[in-house]
């Protein structure tokens, strides 16, 4: 255990690029998810089709081969991102395909009258999307999205492989130092299980927070007239 | 869509990263004076004494610390250090992951195509790791051909890798590691019967481990002259390098230096790059 | 420096041997997926008193934990203990192991989503457990299970990759493997990833068509 103490404020240090790398990479893993599983959606094939495209390229691939291929490929085509940002772009295209599915799949599956209520009140599809149904979905996709979250943390670990200086990988380096690799890779499994586990119950906190509770329903938000949309 | 939306991805990340604007779109080669205001990345591996990260982040090592004097006379700093695998350091060196390679590389005819390599500044030997007592006699490159059930641990993309390859041994018999403990590690584990790496390296990665020998450099394994490595593009900044080395390596400086990691000074004497760049591997 | 085509070309063959392992190691992992799992989901079924907490916190853990971690624990720290598996056999067992948690949950959901009448109307029939389970509740369970479990292997299929980390020569590892020996990652590391592309965009639309045809008969 020797190794783990003297180490450890390496080790912590490694913690915050693990912590930080998934914090900016979910905000990414956030958008992404919305505008491919929307653009999906879309009645247009020259918004689909692309989206589509990107999504199955990113869940058709490994997630490892992604990340070697954004930092030692990507570069020759004169595309030069800090590692740290090459990292946070990979990791939040990756999970944002994922999660894309959830949105468009939670999405489709509102019921039908939901759409033809907003219809008959003269909303726009966008408006119809923006005030009706991404709204209605959010409770639904808090689950499946808290598991990306999870996947996105664990994941992290990856980075290792190219030199960030994450968790794992300062953890590699303190094994080669020192030679005790049984503490410090025990110690590793300890802590990212106790990541995933805060992750699972503040995910829990938010599907709470977001449940279509009676409370909300008591106070609608008035919707604007509007003429054929935004 | 496509386009747009990696784009505002890489728009949005790079403004979230580090340390933002390190390494320019264009491929150009960087000039001294660009080096000598935004400093030079170094790729390394972490195996003292040629090269490793301490705790506090130095870089340090026989090689990063020649390295480090001879820019300094350039009045070029060691901005940031990476430790990385043999493997990944050349391919890393075109994607302008780093700027110079210091993990006391081998200088051979196959890397001399792809970067330019300063004249020799280490030059070392290399020997097997194994088990206390050398149960399998393992003295020799040639005991590994011969013997085809012997198992030999091997770092990818390393200069020992090329030798046993060269000389005969299969690829079946070659347990790849992925960094220089690992090896030790198959060892024990019993994945290899033998860790060919270099001597020193060896040697500190055993101190003090009872359980392992190092034995004395093969007498059939070849001469190992180590520089650093630079982009191809780098021309200017080689040259400038090169005058600089040879000048340093007069000096009683080195001579410390060397002595201080425990290597030979005299080793590197009439040794040349452009000799050792026909090293076949 | 782009694209080499003929570079790209010379370097198939060793890629293709590495999908060939690839492949080789996912069917292994399934089937030890496939077997774990269903232990630890009927053991937990049974609710025995210390057993179940146990499975429970397998289950979180391995899902809680990076399956790289999980490889460098089976792979560096179980030799200190004597037990020495080859690279193969050790990623074989510890993909197979961590998709086990995954596989469990699906027969758990599985199950459970059989509705109460079917139970009930066992019940009522008086058939036995054999019937029971053989006949009405996994056949019913299976058709919900099919195309999530599919999801779930040919995620197993990408994160295969992962195992190139404890020396296993599959596709990732040949492709950096050749990379290192000719400097040059593009093309290895494209190719690979085609390569994977090849293999689970069919399998992915295939488990698709499996979700619709299962998902209408409810």
């Amino acid at each position: 255990m020797g190794a783990v103490v003297e180490y450890a404020p390496l080790l912590l240090r490694g913690l915050g690029i693990t912590l930080l790398v998934t914090v900016l990479s979910s905000i990414l893993v956030v958008v992404v998810a919305f505008v491919t599983g929307l653009a999906r959606l879309s009645r247009h094939w020259f918004v689909h089709w692309p989206a589509t495209v990107i999504v199955e390229i990113f869940r058709g691939t490994s997630l490892v081969i992604q990340i070697f291929w954004f930092f030692y490929a990507l570069p020759l085509f004169g595309i030069n991102l800090v590692p740290l940002a090459a990292a946070v772009l990979t990791l939040g295209l990756n999970g944002g395909c994922y999660a894309g599915e959830i949105v468009r799949g939670v999405i489709k599956s509102r019921p039908k009258g939901q759409t033809e209520v907003a219809i008959a009140l003269g909303m726009g599809p966008w408006l119809r999307m923006r005030r009706v149904l991404i709204p209605q979905s959010i409770p639904a996709m808090l689950p499946p999205f808290g598991n990306v979250m999870i996947d996105l943390l664990k994941n992290t670990s990856l980075l290792s492989l190219v030199t960030i200086a994450d968790l794992t990988f300062r953890a590699q380096w303190a094994r080669s130092k020192t030679g005790e690799t049984v503490a410090i890779f025990l110690t590793l499994l300890v802590i990212y299980f106790a990541l995933s586990w805060l992750l699972g119950l503040f995910t829990k906190w938010l599907e709470r927070r977001f449940s279509l509770s009676r409370r909300s329903v008591a106070r609608p938000r008035r919707l604007q007239p509007v003429m054929g949309g935004e | 869509m496509a386009g747009l939306l990696l784009a505002w991805s890489a728009a949005a990340c790079a403004s979230s990263g580090t340390a933002p604007g390190a390494g320019s779109a264009d491929k150009g080669p960087k000039s001294i004076d660009t080096y000598r205001k935004e400093g030079i990345k170094v790729a390394v591996a972490d195996a003292p004494p040629y090269s490793q990260i301490l705790a506090d982040g130095k870089v340090t090592g026989a090689s990063p610390e020649i390295l480090r004097a001879v820019l300094k006379r350039l009045g070029i700093e060691i901005k940031d250090g990476v430790v990385t695998t043999y493997d990944a350091m050349i391919p890393g060196l075109a994607a302008q992951r780093w700027d110079v390679v210091a993990a006391g590389m081998v200088i051979k005819e196959s890397r001399c195509k792809q970067v330019l390599f300063s004249e020799p500044d280490i030059v070392s030997t290399m020997a097997f790791g194994v088990p206390a007592g050398n149960p399998r006699n393992i003295k020799s490159i040639a005991d590994g051909v011969a013997n085809k059930d012997l198992k030999i641990a091997v770092l990818p993309g390393t200069f020992e890798e090329g030798v046993l390859k060269k000389a005969g041994v299969t690829a079946g018999q070659l347990v790849t590691v992925n960094d220089p403990r690992s090896g030790l590690e198959a060892v024990k584990a019993k994945r290899a019967d033998a860790y060919f790496y270099t001597t020193l390296s060896l040697r500190q990665l055993v101190k003090d481990d009872k359980s392992f020998d190092v034995t004395e450099p093969p007498k059939d394994s070849p001469v190992t002259g180590a520089g650093v490595a630079f982009r191809t593009t780098d021309t200017e900044l080689l040259k400038a390098y090169n005058e600089e080395l040879n000048k340093f390596k007069a000096t009683t400086e080195y001579v410390e230096l060397m002595k201080k990691f425990g290597f030979d000074p005299e080793a590197v004497k009439g040794v040349t790059t452009a000799e050792m760049c026909k090293t076949a591997g | 420096m782009t694209w080499d085509n003929e570079f790209a070309m010379s370097v198939l063959p060793e890629l293709l041997q590495g999908l060939v392992v690839t492949v080789k190691l996912t069917l292994c992992g399934i089937s030890i997926a496939l077997i774990v799992g269903l232990i630890a989901a009927v053991l937990r079924f049974q609710k025995i008193p210390v057993l179940a907490p146990v499975l429970g916190f397998y289950v979180q853990f391995m899902r809680g934990t990076p399956l790289l971690i999980q490889a460098y624990v089976a792979f560096f720290v179980l030799p200190q203990y004597g037990i020495t598996l080859s690279p193969f056999v050790t990623g074989v067992i510890v993909i197979g192991l961590n998709y086990s948690a995954y596989t469990a949950e699906v027969y758990r959901a599985g199950i459970e989503g059989v509705p109460t009448g079917q139970w009930e109307a066992v019940a009522a029939l008086g058939l036995g457990a054999r019937r029971k389970w053989l006949r009405i509740i996994l056949p019913q369970a299976v058709r919900t299970m099919v195309p999530v479990l599919g999801n779930y292997f040919l995620q197993m299929f990408k994160d295969s990759a992962i195992l190139s980390a404890i020396t296993v020569v599959e596709l990732l590892a040949a492709a950096m493997k050749v990379g290192g020996n000719s400097f040059r990652y593009l093309e290895p590391l494209t190719l690979a990833g085609l390569l994977f592309m090849i293999i689970s965009f069919p399998a992915s639309l295939l488990i698709r068509r499996l979700e619709r045809r299962f998902a209408t008969t409810h």
